[in-house]
């Protein structure tokens, strides 16, 4: 007989009366967790508690209740375990289809994951849909936070990540008094009242390439200002990097790698090192992408830069024209830089702001920003691709 | 309280069980472990990271309660908390390590490297401990039949192995490294327990540092192709020697074609699948292992008893962070 009610009233003599049937309960074993034998039981749940009878001498053993009990159906296999606060080193375990259903019904807290295949389509469906909408989230809030995280770390101490290469690089630039005079002044006059001044060098190196690091250093090469067809190309070039200072792009990059990255060990955890889709290269591109963005900013930035300075800004355009000429067939989406026929439309179309414009220097100053390098040893030619950063 | 009227505890027959096979079995599926996996990513994105101590521990607890043993399933014990602390932990030492390395850099570039380097030397020096009691502490939530698996305290045992081990490798060439991981698994043997249930270990340094040199060789001359099959020889020598109480030990069915139908699943199952298949995969390596291994001997279950609990979970977190985890 079925116990209905389980009153504590009961005595165990009541209890032993009232052991169930072969067909009554569930089978199982208990395991008392103080030794490893195990006892042969048969289970069965009253409605507020599980009775627990020796299977031989049909004994009550003890009586769990169910608030104190916990059920771990083991999801794969028709056996459960049930644990108790009221003996925490004791372990229960039944077998049988019978008795994993019975006690499905008593809690539905019991599987790690639904057994029944169209709950599981939709725990499938409901957890895509999720990852999805939370990358796509991540994938858009990451550029904000980072960018407002770098904008408030001082550039003094972004400095600390530029000084190795500074000193690196400063035994090669070039140090005509009249060039450094000219640069310096085409850089006051881009650079407007309301920012720092950047640091701005010529590097003795044939390769045409301008570039920013970290701290607010700007340098542009010598072979970039001898294949210059004007002053205001040069200008340009150096309106651009100019932005990509005073945007924070480089720490803005660094802390949205460093987001991207903890994110990506924090969601997939000790599966990354199991995992093919191999995170670099992922956030290669991704940082491409994000990278395109930065330039495309700085573009219009150097733009915004010639227009206050009252430079023509055709130079600008003509300098990405020209090499939107020698460009490979690289597809934009594997590119760092938006393809140059776009940056020439977008110098070219972008509304002027001022059209009293003059050329960035006089020919006097221009030659000698040519002849920035005369005084210098030659550098040995670096093997390197013409990226303007 | 549970009624003790089982067998008259000192009645227990002395008399020897007669030699059987304990076999284990694997019931996990690639599905469910997959459909765990994307749950916990979802959620541990949700949660920016801070579920993933709760999702590990789920994953153990899977795969723990789908391994059966004699009949009986394992359960792992372990909580999303315990192990949360320990990544807790984790994070205020890695702010100490960075914390002091700035400090330093303010003062002197001198400074900050002398500081990096100190702290490079101390982690290199705690790691051993550190993997000891993550093991530790992985032990003493895994439970079968109601009783606690455990690691005894090491008395820096091992920690000598390591390190010297590291320093004498290092100096011999790689001459001296199978004679350090036998006794990196010689300690961690002689102190695992199962209640009151002890685990040896019998191998010998002169017998593994021979077949780790003839290895050597011997892959030179196949072009690496014998590299499984001294896996395969090595694992089996160790189970042999692995003694569980008195008349056990662990037997491995394994051949070095095993170890190359494993890597090779491993590397393509995954590489075609851009790493999708990896639960799948990782499901059927165990199903896989769990039929090649069993343990040999007699086992007088009756008389084992419960010990007391074991180790916390910081170094757990430790492992997972200086990427020495235990690969679950």
């Amino acid at each position: 007989m079925r116990p209905r009610t389980a009153s504590p009233t009961h005595s165990i003599s009541d209890w032993v009366s009232e052991f169930p049937n072969e067909t009554e309960g569930w089978a199982g074993e208990l395991a008392d967790g103080r030794s490893a034998s195990l006892r042969a039981v048969r289970v069965l749940f009253d409605g507020a508690s599980f009775l627990v009878y020796d299977a031989s001498d049909r004994s009550l053993i003890t009586r769990w209740t169910l608030p104190d009990t916990t059920i771990d159906a083991i999801q794969e296999r028709d056996v459960i375990h049930l644990k108790s606060v009221a003996e925490p080193e004791a372990l229960i375990t039944l077998y049988g289809s019978e008795a994993r259903e019975g006690l499905s019904r008593i809690s539905t807290k019991s599987d790690v994951l639904p057994r029944n295949k169209w709950h599981r389509l939709a725990l499938t469906v409901i957890c895509v849909a999720g990852i999805a909408s939370m990358a796509m989230l991540i994938w858009n809030a990451v550029p904000i936070v980072s960018r407002a995280i770098a904008h408030r770390i001082p550039i003094e101490a972004e400095r600390s990540l530029g000084v190795q290469l500074e000193a690196q690089l400063s035994d090669r630039y070039c140090e005509s008094k009249a060039a450094g005079l000219v640069l310096a002044n085409l850089t006051e006059k881009l650079a407007g009242v309301d920012h720092q001044i950047p640091s701005v060098n010529v590097l003795n190196m044939e390769i045409p390439n301008a570039f920013a690091f970290p701290g607010g250093y700007v340098v542009l090469t010598r072979g970039l200002i001898e294949s210059a067809n004007s002053p205001d190309e040069v200008a340009g070039v150096l309106a651009h990097e100019i932005a990509h200072v005073y945007e924070r792009h480089i720490m803005t990059g660094i802390v949205r790698g460093a987001l991207l990255s903890a994110l990506w060990a924090a969601s997939v955890g000790d599966f990354s090192g199991l995992m093919v889709i191999d995170p670099t290269t992922a956030f290669q591109i991704s940082t491409l992408t994000f990278s395109r963005k930065d330039e495309a900013e700085a573009d219009r930035g150097a733009i915004k830069m010639l227009d206050r300075a009252g430079i023509r800004r055709d130079g600008f355009a003509e300098f990405f024209e020209r090499l939107s000429e020698s460009e490979g067939a690289l597809p934009e989406w594997l590119s760092t830089h938006p393809a140059s026929e776009d940056r020439a439309k977008i110098a070219a179309s972008a509304p002027e702001f001022n059209t009293d414009t003059r050329p960035a220097m006089t020919d006097e100053a221009w030659e000698a920003l040519l002849a920035v390098c005369s005084t210098a040893p030659e550098l040995e030619n670096e093997s390197r691709e013409i990226i303007f950063d | 309280m549970v009624d003790s009227t089982g067998l008259p505890g000192g009645a227990a027959t002395p008399a020897e069980a007669p030699t059987q096979k304990y076999t284990l079995q694997f019931h996990g599926s690639g599905t469910s472990f997959f459909l765990i996996f994307l749950k916990n990513v979802l959620f541990t994105l949700l949660t920016l990271g801070f579920y993933l101590a709760w999702a590990k521990t789920e994953r153990r607890k899977y795969v723990w309660q789908n391994l059966e043993f004699h009949g009986q399933h394992f359960r792992y014990t372990g909580t999303g908390i315990e192990l949360f602390k320990g990544y807790l932990v984790v994070a205020f030492a890695y702010l100490l390590f960075f914390g002091s390395s700035y400090l330093a850099g303010l003062a002197s570039a001198q400074l900050k490297t002398a500081v990096e380097i100190g702290a490079a030397i101390a982690i290199f020096l705690v790691i051993p401990s550190i993997i000891y009691r993550a093991h530790g502490y992985l032990y003493s939530r895994t439970n079968w039949r109601g009783i606690r698996f455990g690691l005894e305290p090491q008395n820096g045992e091992y920690n000598r192995a390591f390190l010297l081990g590291y320093l004498f490798t290092i100096l011999s060439f790689g001459l001296y490294l199978p004679i350090m991981t036998n006794r990196l698994y010689r300690t961690m043997t002689n102190n695992t327990r199962f209640g009151t249930l002890e685990f040896s270990y019998t191998g010998k340094d002169r017998d593994v540092w021979r077949m780790g040199v003839s290895a050597f060789f011997l892959s030179i001359l196949t072009l690496g192709l014998y590299y499984p099959w001294y896996l395969a020889k090595i694992t089996k020598y160790r189970g042999r020697h692995t003694r569980i109480g008195t008349g056990a030990c662990l037997r491995y069915e394994l051949t070095g074609g095993d170890f190359i139908r494993l890597f090779l699943l491993h590397v393509w199952g995954t590489t075609l699948t851009l790493g999708l298949a990896f639960p799948w995969i990782a499901m059927y390596s165990l199903r896989y292992m769990a039929q090649r291994v069993y343990v040999e001997g007699s086992i007088d279950f009756e008389n084992i008893e419960q010990r007391e609990e074991g180790a916390g979970a910081a170094a757990d977190g430790f492992a997972d962070a200086l990427d020495i985890g235990l690969g679950v």
